[in-house]
C-alpha cells in the first residue's frame, strides 16, 4: 500500500507496559482476530503447507483407486516398503503417502483461509480510504522531506499554474483531486489509484478457487472407469438419464511406433432419446449438459448374448475386458444379469499372451448366483455355440473392442476458473500498474507562484526516472520557456 | 527449417558464451585498473606508475558485451522459430526445447532489465547460467519426435510452456541480482551495482515473474481439466510448481510486511531459483504426469 501523507517517525512505544500499569486482558475473539491477522502466523500457515507440498511430491502418493481399500491399502504398503524401509510405517502413520487429504494439510489450508479472510477485511476499509478520500492536505515538512521533491517557480497565478499543473499531471496519465487550504492549492495526483484493490482480488481468488475444490470434492461426479463396448450402449447413471453409445474407436499410430490419436464416436441418449453424437478425442473431450466424456483408455470386448430356455434374449451387448489377471495373461470383464440373480466373469487371452486353458479365438465364461462363493459353472466358449449354466444359454458372438471414458460433472470447475481469473488479473494489475500518488502544493509567490511537489516512492529504483519525466512536463507546463534548473530534483 | 533452427542454437551458444567472455574481460579489466590505482597511491610520488584511460573498464568492451548478448537473444528466438516451424508446434515438448526456451527466458527477462536499470553487471550471472541450460541441450536429443495425443494442444503447448520459460528466466535473472546482492557486500566493489539496487532489481525480477508462475500454473489447470479430465491431480510437477509459487508468495510477504529486504531476501530468492529448478527438472526424477522428453 502506498502512503499517503508522510509522518516523521514516531518515538518508539515501550514494548511492555511500566511497572504497576496493568494491561487488560485481551477478549478472545479479539485475540484470535489478532493472531489470524497477524503475518507471522500466515507465513508459518505458508511455509508448513509448502513443506507439505514438497512431502507430497518427494514421497510416493497412494493411487486415488486404493484409497479406502483396506487390503489394497496394505497390498500397495507393501510395494512402497523396498523403497522406505523402516520408515515406511511411520511415513503412513503421519499421513505422509497421502499428504493432500491429510489432516495436517487440510488443517494448515483451513487455517491460512481464515488468516487470508481476517487479513482482508482488515485490510478493506484502509485502502477504501486511500483510493477515495486521501489526506488532501499536506505539511511543509512533507515538501521538505518527501524521497523524491522538488520546487519549481512559476510566473503564472495560482490559478493559471493550477491549470497547467492538471494538464501536466493529465498527460502523464495521473488523476488529480485539489483542496484549498487558506491561500495554497493542494493537489492530489494518483495513478492506477485503484490497484491496490487488486491486492484483495488475489486474496479472494484464493478463497474462491478453494470453494471450488470444495464443490469439486463433494458435488457432481466422476467416474474414471466407464467402459463402452463397440456397438453398445451403457448407462452414465448418477441421476443423468443419460446413455452413452459407443459407435467406433480408433488408435492410429506413428509410423516410428508413439501413439498418435485415440479418437471415439460417441452417440448419447437421455431417456432412450438420441441428443448428440460427438467425437471424444484426448484434448478434444465430448461435453454434453454439463457431462464431459473424456477419451480415456480402450482395450478388448466380447460380444455375449444371454438367453433364458424359452428362447427370450435378455442380455445382448458388448462386455468390456478392462482388468488384467494378475500374471497378466488373461483379460477379464464382468455383466450382471440381475432378474436371474448372476454375475458373469469373461475371460480371454489378453492380446499376444496364451492361456493353455483357453485356446485363441474362444473365450471362458465363469458364472456366479449371487452370494455364492462358488461358481454355478464354467465354461470355455467357441464363437457361435452356446452353453448353458444355472438355466441360461450364454453364446460368445464375436470378439471386440471398447472405448474408456472418464465421464464426470464437476461444479467447482467454473469457481475455480473464476478464482483464477480474479488471481492472475489481480497479480498483473498490482505488479504491472502499481498505484502512485505525487502531491503537490501551489502558492501564490514573487511574480506569480510557487510550486512544490513531492512523492513517497521508497526503494523503487524506476521510480526517480518516472518522477523527472513527470517533473519535466510540469515545469514545462507552468514555466514555459524558462531553462530547466540544475540540481532541481531531490531524491532520497 | 531443422538445420537453421540448429545452427541458430549454435551461433547463439557462441554469442552467449563472447558476452560472457567480454563481460569477464571487463572485471577483469577493472581489477586491474584497481590494483594500479592501489599502487599509484602507494608508490612514492606516484610517477613511476601512470594510469591511462585504457586501464580503466572499458565501456568498449561493456557494449559489445550487450550486442553480443542481444545477438544472443535474436539467435535463440530465432532457433525457437524455426524449431515451431520444423515441427509444426510451438517448441516446448521435449527437455531440448525446453532448455533453450529456459536460455531464451532468462536472456529474454536479462534484456528487459538491461533496458530498464541500464545494469549489466547482472549479466555475469545470468550469461553463464543460460551458456549451461544451451551446454545441457546440446547433450540431449534434438530429433523432432511426434506430439504424443496428451500433447497435442498446439495452443496451450505454447502458451503455458512460454510463461513457465519467462518465468523461469524471472527467477534466474532474480537469482543473479541476488547473488551479486551477497558479493557486494558492503558497496565496495565498483563494478557491481549498489546494494540497495541489487536487492530492487531482484525484486522487480520476481514481480514479473510471479504473476508469469502463476499464469503458467492456472492455464496448466486449464489444459490438465481437457486433456487429463481434471484441473489439479498432485502430479509431482504440479506440486513441485506449488512449492516454487508458495515459496514466492513467502518471498513478497516477508518483504512488504515484515520489512525482509537484502540479505535475508537474497536468500530467500536463491531458495525461489532452487525450487524453480526442482519443478524445471523434477519430472526427470518423478515420472509423473508430466514425463515428457
Amino acid at each position: 500500500m502506498s502512503q499517503t501523507v508522510y509522518a516523521p517517525p514516531r518515538p518508539a512505544l515501550p514494548r511492555r507496559p511500566a511497572a504497576g500499569l496493568r494491561r487488560p486482558a485481551t477478549p478472545p475473539h479479539v485475540w484470535i482476530f489478532r493472531r489470524l491477522t497477524s503475518m507471522r502466523t500466515a507465513l508459518v500457515l505458508l511455509f508448513v503447507i509448502g513443506l507439505l507440498t514438497l512431502a507430497g511430491t518427494l514421497l510416493t502418493q497412494v493411487p486415488d483407486a486404493v484409497k479406502g481399500n483396506h487390503a489394497a491399502y496394505a497390498e500397495w504398503l507393501n510395494t512402497v516398503r523396498p523403497r522406505y524401509g523402516g520408515w515406511t510405517d511411520i511415513l503412513d502413520k503421519l499421513g505422509l503417502f497421502s499428504v493432500f487429504s491429510s489432516l495436517w494439510f487440510t488443517g494448515a489450508v483451513l487455517l491460512l483461509t481464515a488468516s487470508v479472510i481476517a487479513c482482508s477485511v482488515r485490510r478493506l476499509p484502509g485502502l477504501w480510504r486511500t483510493a477515495t478520500r486521501p489526506r488532501m492536505v499536506m505539511t511543509e515538512a512533507f515538501f521538505e522531506r518527501a524521497p523524491h521533491r522538488v520546487r519549481i517557480a512559476s510566473q503564472k497565478d495560482p490559478g493559471a499554474a493550477l491549470a497547467a499543473l492538471g494538464a501536466a499531471f493529465r498527460k502523464n496519465r495521473f488523476r488529480i483531486a485539489t483542496e484549498r487550504h487558506g491561500e495554497d492549492v493542494h493537489v492530489c495526483a494518483d495513478r492506477f489509484r485503484w490497484a491496490p484493490f487488486g491486492r484483495i482480488a488475489i486474496h479472494v481468488s484464493f478463497i474462491v478457487i478453494l470453494i471450488g475444490a470444495v464443490l469439486t470434492g463433494t458435488g457432481g461426479f466422476r467416474d474414471e472407469s466407464f467402459a463402452v463396448p463397440i456397438g453398445s450402449r451403457v448407462n452414465v447413471g448418477h441421476g443423468t438419464g443419460l446413455a452413452v453409445e459407443a459407435k467406433s474407436f480408433v488408435d492410429s499410430y506413428y509410423p516410428s511406433g508413439p501413439p498418435r490419436n485415440y479418437a471415439s464416436r460417441l452417440v448419447l441418449y437421455r431417456d432412450g432419446t438420441r441428443v448428440t453424437a460427438q467425437d471424444a478425442r484426448v484434448n478434444h473431450p465430448a461435453r454434453y449438459d454439463g457431462i464431459t466424456f473424456y477419451q480415456s483408455f480402450f482395450g478388448p470386448a466380447v460380444v455375449m448374448r444371454a438367453s433364458t430356455g424359452d428362447g427370450r434374449v435378455i442380455f445382448n451387448q458388448g462386455v468390456p475386458l478392462p482388468y488384467s489377471s494378475r500374471d497378466e495373461r488373461d483379460v477379464i470383464g464382468r455383466f450382471v444379469l440381475p432378474r436371474q440373480g448372476l454375475t458373469a466373469f469373461v475371460v480371454s487371452p489378453a492380446s499376444g499372451a496364451t492361456d493353455p486353458g483357453i485356446p485363441t479365438g474362444e473365450t471362458q465364461l465363469e458364472v456366479y448366483r449371487t452370494g455364492d462363493n462358488a461358481p454355478a459353472g464354467i465354461r470355455v466358449l467357441a464363437p457361435g455355440r452356446p452353453a448353458t449354466i444355472a438355466g441360461v444359454d450364454f453364446t460368445f458372438l464375436r470378439e471386440g473392442e471398447f472405448t474408456g471414458l472418464i465421464v464426470a460433472h464437476d461444479p467447482g470447475a467454473i469457481i475455480v476458473w473464476i478464482g483464477s481469473a480474479l488471481l492472475v488479473l489481480g497479480l498483473f494489475t498490482v505488479f504491472f500498474f502499481p498505484h502512485r500518488r505525487v502531491r503537490a502544493v501551489i502558492r501564490r509567490g514573487a511574480g506569480g507562484s510557487e510550486i512544490a511537489v513531492g512523492a513517497i516512492e521508497r526503494r523503487n529504483a524506476a521510480f526517480p526516472a518516472q518522477f523527472e519525466h513527470l517533473v519535466k512536463d510540469i515545469r514545462r507546463a507552468v514555466s514555459p520557456g524558462a531553462k530547466p534548473e540544475k540540481g532541481g530534483t531531490a531524491h532520497v | 527449417m531443422f538445420n537453421l533452427s540448429q545452427y541458430c542454437v549454435f551461433a547463439g551458444i557462441v554469442a552467449v558464451a563472447l558476452a560472457l567472455t567480454c563481460y569477464v574481460l571487463a572485471f577483469a579489466s577493472d581489477r586491474v585498473a584497481q590494483a594500479r590505482t592501489a599502487l599509484a597511491a602507494e608508490s612514492p610520488g606516484g610517477e613511476t606508475v601512470t594510469i591511462t584511460l585504457g586501464d580503466a573498464p572499458s565501456g568498449g568492451v561493456i557494449v559489445f558485451g550487450a550486442l553480443t548478448m542481444w545477438l544472443a537473444l535474436g539467435f535463440l528466438s530465432a532457433a525457437l522459430v524455426f524449431r515451431s516451424f520444423a515441427t509444426g508446434h510451438g517448441p516446448f515438448a521435449n527437455m531440448y526445447e525446453f532448455s533453450i526456451a529456459f536460455a531464451w527466458g532468462a536472456l529474454l527477462v536479462n534484456g528487459y532489465f538491461l533496458r530498464r536499470y541500464r545494469q549489466w553487471a547482472v549479466s555475469v550471472i545470468v550469461l553463464p547460467l543460460a551458456l549451461a541450460l544451451l551446454l545441457y541441450s546440446t547433450t540431449v536429443s534434438s530429433e523432432v519426435e511426434p506430439l504424443v495425443p496428451a500433447l497435442q494442444n498446439n495452443l496451450l503447448l505454447t502458451v503455458h510452456v512460454a510463461t513457465a520459460m519467462i518465468a523461469y528466466g524471472a527467477f534466474a535473472f532474480g537469482f543473479a541480482a541476488a547473488f551479486l546482492y551477497l558479493l557486494q557486500s558492503d558497496d565496495r566493489r565498483r563494478l557491481l551495482p549498489k546494494r540497495e539496487l541489487l536487492d530492487d532489481i531482484s525484486y522487480r525480477a520476481t514481480l514479473v515473474g510471479f504473476p508469469f508462475l502463476t499464469l503458467t500454473i492456472v492455464l496448466g489447470a486449464i489444459w490438465a481439466d481437457i486433456a487429463w479430465g481434471k484441473y489439479w491431480s498432485w502430479d509431482p510437477k504440479e506440486s513441485a510448481s506449488l512449492v516454487t509459487w508458495i515459496v514466492c508468495c513467502a518471498y513478497l510477504h516477508t518483504r512488504s510486511t515484515r520489512g525482509w529486504r537484502g540479505r535475508r531476501a537474497a536468500l530467500m530468492l536463491m531458495l525461489v531459483f532452487v525450487a524453480t529448478l526442482f519443478t524445471f527438472y523434477g519430472n526427470l526424477f518423478f515420472g509423473g504426469l508430466h514425463s515428457y522428453g
